[in-house]
């Protein structure tokens, strides 16, 4: 158990990157992406998205999943990359992440997901600090498999919903000043 | 105490032998841990085999610990087997929540940590601050049931090592404290072999007794309300804390157990001498009950029973009832509690006696009446009878008769929604318990005003959905404030206006067309007109008062921030207050007017729908999209022809109806939707209402009219201006459904 005690300081200290475990691979726009699978909760097949009003562009909308209802963000839009149509293949990651106020729910889509890959510790870099397509923001690491590069997402910041609603806020605010 | 103390020479071999098997069961669940490290800050999935390996390794721990006297390793294996127990129903795959995950790990680097010196020293190392660290974690999340091995007690091996029992902090006295209070009998918490009972019993049963304690407590303010008038009431308040004494003492709760019995000896004392308590004593009894359900309250919250300044009561009690000999001598464990009531007090005291928050009322129950149960229950069996039938039917499809089919469907249908409705009024409890809290709150403040006030309540048995009722408590005390403290006017006033002394606030709830509305009534000096449009026009709210009529300037009043008052009173005028009023209405898709007649009072109507899960609208069209609109908003609908509608020069596009004005809107512009219809003649409008403002909006088809099942959007999304929740079609696509005072908001914003 004394290794697993280094471990946990590791995790816990700054070197937020080198996370290792299993990540789900997907690919969006040509480049191949990872979630750690403990954030899956599920993936289901691309289904029509109900627009939501007055949402910042990269929140798709929300679906039915078995009588919830589950917003849906689209990568692409999230990332600024080009926006690219749905295929045979396009599917959505439902994903999970424990907030205060519960488990909060949401639905990516990505172009297509490939595998699950074991990725040790010793295969994950840090983020680029610059070059990258995708802002590094939303990177947590760079891992390697196989001679693949998958870069590893931060999913935490990318269902940052503080950042979502903020379009809201900013008009909500306004409302306010006016009355 | 029962303990068999190894003699020395074996107490090492048994030791060796711990440690080894220790070893070994670690070693085997190596890769759980492993697995619980990695998952960082995610919850943590646990199947049914690793729950197995970790509980053989933590039971192996616990059990090996306090059979070889190690109190603090056993206590921490304790925490950790608590963390894997929780909830346990049958043997199950579960997910530990991040919080609970770092428990268990924080105890597993601590054993291990301790199980290295037992080693080497074969006594368990003193490290205070993780130990009381450790404690903390595991109080917080409701796992600690006893506190005594981390709360700094000595180890017994070897017993000369701790000569002196090191300093406590005040939180461990507190911890160590809280110990005695859970489990007062047994006076040896360091006796190991007898576990407490699981957590999930006994958090279910503290969740029990909080809600019993609560009505409990609440019957009770009511019948010291009334007892001056009904003095037979004693009788029923004798009960009360009779039945809530007994409670207590069978969970443990000691100190409100001692309270209440010696609140139940005063009213004893009472009843047996035939006297009548005086209004002090009523007042001192209605300050009793605020404390125990302070206590109670915060005992639903974090599973810990304290009676605020416990002492102080409990020697004031005693006094009254001047019976302390009932009540036994002090003992060590009561001076100790008071150690910690006095410990607990300043934070206590600094939390003020807020109503039960959210998160005390999602743990809440409800209670259903037996006959609506056995409704369901019966509802429920028809219904797999009728499905029976339908698949009957189904099979056999060759010779299938398409009336029977058709019957044995609309059987179904009908079914269904009996069973619907039947959940509804299963949801729905009496207006009478938002009612409760105002004839104390009055009394308060009648009190403290110096205006004599009578307070009405009519129609308390109107029954709303459960959630109404929470949402529209507090609205009612803060319109209740506002009627004392604006309303009804000082004594003196009064007498010179030739109004009657007392001031009469009236307070009628009753069921119309699928809403309950709730009429508050003051007969004191009513809105005054003039105030409110200065103070509007000095805050630049409005342009042109001439121009309002009287109702939109008394809806004023439920602006966030406004206030007339000249002085911020301790009561109200702070300009909060109205304006939540309005929000908690608005949420419960209702309505608030207002009418008062200057000198003769004012009067709030508050309209609500009776239910919140399933509304009637409208399904129309925008461009490609499908929206659900509430019809109780809709006042009216046309199509516009080219004369109807005015495009003018500053205030955008106004649509003529029988002489009267109202701005229209195109919901595809408040909504951001493109490719809708553009000009006159074409589509549809729809005059729609928030209960003061009035709009149009034009879209480009009505499609029809439906039932839908609200569900909430989430939190993910947050709370989104103009929409109120989704709703599923039959087609499984989901619906937004508009919130019109919403879109009128965004509305007004556009047309600045």
């Amino acid at each position: 158990m004394k290794g697993m005690a280094t471990a946990l300081t590791e995790t816990q200290g700054t070197t937020v990157w080198r996370r290792p475990g299993k990540y789900l691979v997907f690919r969006l726009g040509g480049e191949d992406y990872g979630f750690p699978v403990l954030k899956v909760q599920e993936i289901i097949q691309w289904m029509e998205v109900t627009r939501v009003p007055r949402m910042p562009d990269f929140v798709r909308g929300v679906i039915n999943l078995r009588g919830k209802i589950v917003p849906v963000i689209d990568l692409h839009a999230r990332f600024g990359l080009p926006p690219a149509s749905v295929t045979a293949r396009t599917c959505v990651i439902v994903l999970q992440v424990q907030r205060e106020t519960g488990l909060l729910v949401t639905g990516v889509v990505v172009d297509e997901v490939t595998e699950v890959a074991e990725m040790p510790a010793e295969n994950i870099q840090p983020p680029p600090e610059f070059g990258a397509r995708v802002s590094t923001a939303f990177i947590a690491g760079v891992g390697r498999a196989g001679g693949q590069v998958i870069l590893l997402l931060n999913v935490e910041k990318i269902l940052d919903h503080r950042e979502w609603t903020s379009v809201e806020k900013v008009l909500g605010e306004k409302e306010q000043a006016h009355e | 105490m029962l303990r068999i103390k190894p003699v020395k020479g074996q107490a090492s071999e048994l030791i060796q032998a711990f440690v080894g098997e220790y070893r070994q069961l670690v070693a085997e669940t190596q890769a759980i841990l492993d697995g619980l490290t990695r998952s960082g800050d995610a919850p943590c999935h646990l199947d049914v085999d690793a729950l197995m390996r970790l509980r053989r390794m933590i039971h192996a721990l616990r059990d090996g610990s306090s059979f070889l006297g190690f109190p603090r390793l056993a206590a921490i294996a304790r925490v950790m087997a608590e963390v894997l127990h929780v909830h346990e129903a049958p043997m199950t795959a579960r997910v530990l929540t991040v919080a609970q995950g770092q428990l268990l790990m924080r105890g597993c680097q601590l054993a291990d940590h301790i199980v290295e010196s037992v080693e080497a020293q074969q006594r368990e190392p003193s490290m205070e601050a993780e130990l009381a660290g450790f404690a903390k974690m595991a109080t917080d999340l409701g796992f600690l049931w006893e506190v005594q091995p981390f709360a700094g007690a000595s180890s017994d091996v070897p017993a000369e090592s701790d000569a002196a029992p090191p300093e406590m902090s005040d939180d461990e006295k507190v911890e160590r404290l809280l110990t005695e209070e859970v489990a007062p009998a047994s006076p040896e918490p360091a006796s190991l072999a007898v576990d407490t009972p699981p957590g999930a019993a006994v958090s279910d049963m503290a969740h029990l007794f909080v809600q019993d304690a609560e009505e409990i407590l609440d019957q009770a303010e009511q019948n010291l309300l009334h007892l001056e008038a009904e003095p037979e009431r004693l009788h029923d308040l004798l009960r009360q804390f009779h039945t809530l004494k007994g409670n207590s003492g069978l969970m443990g709760y000691a100190q409100m157990q001692r309270i209440s019995h010696g609140l139940e000896d005063v009213l004893q004392h009472a009843r047996d001498q035939q006297t009548a308590l005086g209004p002090d004593t009523v007042g001192l009894f209605l300050k009793a009950v605020d404390a125990l359900r302070r206590c109670v309250t915060a005992l639903g919250k974090s599973g810990v029973c304290f009676v605020p300044d416990y002492e102080d009561w409990l020697q004031r009690v005693e006094a009254w009832a001047g019976v302390s000999t009932a009540i036994s001598q002090p003992s060590p464990v009561v001076e100790a509690q008071s150690v910690a009531a006095e410990a607990q007090a300043p934070a206590e005291s600094r939390e003020p006696a807020e109503p039960l928050g959210p998160a005390a009322a999602t743990r809440e129950g409800i209670r259903v009446s037996v006959e609506r149960l056995d409704q369901l229950s019966d509802l429920s069996g028809e219904l797999i009878v009728a499905t029976a039938v339908v698949t009957h039917l189904s099979e056999c499809r060759r010779g299938m008769d398409a009336e029977r089919f058709e019957r044995a469907f609309r059987q179904l249908d009908q079914l269904a929604s009996a069973m619907q409705s039947l959940s509804m009024t299963m949801r729905m409890v009496p207006i009478e318990r938002a009612f409760r809290r105002l004839q104390r709150l009055v009394r308060d403040l009648s009190e403290r005003t110096g205006k004599p006030i009578e307070l009405q309540l009519i129609g308390g048995e109107t029954e709303a959905d459960r959630r109404v009722i929470e949402l529209i408590t507090d609205p009612l005390i803060h319109m209740v404030r506002n009627a004392v403290d604006h309303g009804i006017e000082s004594l003196e006033e009064r007498r010179r206006l030739g109004k009657p002394e007392t001031g009469t606030i009236r307070i009628e709830a009753l069921q119309r067309s699928g809403e309950v509305w709730i009429l508050i009534n003051d007969d004191g000096r009513g809105l005054q007109r003039r105030k409110i449009l200065e103070q509007a026009r000095a805050r630049g709210m409005i342009r042109e008062p001439s121009a309002l009529q009287d109702e939109e300037i008394f809806n004023l009043i439920f602006e966030p921030g406004f206030s007339t008052a000249d002085t911020v009173t301790e009561v109200s005028g702070r300009g909060v207050g109205l304006d939540v009023v309005r929000k908690n209405v608005e949420q419960l898709r209702g309505r608030v007017a207002v009418q008062s007649v200057e000198g003769i009072g004012a009067t709030i109507t508050v309209r609500i729908p009776l239910t919140l899960a399933v509304i009637n609208s409208m399904i129309v069209r925008v461009g490609a999209e499908q929206f659900a609109l509430p019809m109780h908003a809709i006042r009216e609908l046309l199509q516009p022809t080219q004369a109807d509608v005015h495009r003018t020069a500053n205030q955008g596009e106004m649509i003529y109806l029988r002489g009267e004005t109202i701005p229209l809107f195109r919901l595809a512009d408040l909504l951001t939707i493109e490719g809708a219809v553009g000009c006159a003649g074409e589509g549809m409008v729809m005059v729609v209402e928030d209960g003061e403002r009035r709009i149009a909006l034009w879209m480009d088809e009505m499609i029809d009219q439906q039932r839908v099942v609200v569900k909430s959007l989430g939190d993910s999304l947050g709370r989104i201006t103009g929409v109120s929740g989704a709703s599923v079609f039959a087609d499984g696509r989901v619906h937004l459904i508009l919130d019109v005072p919403g879109l009128i908001r965004i509305a007004q914003e556009r047309a600045r």
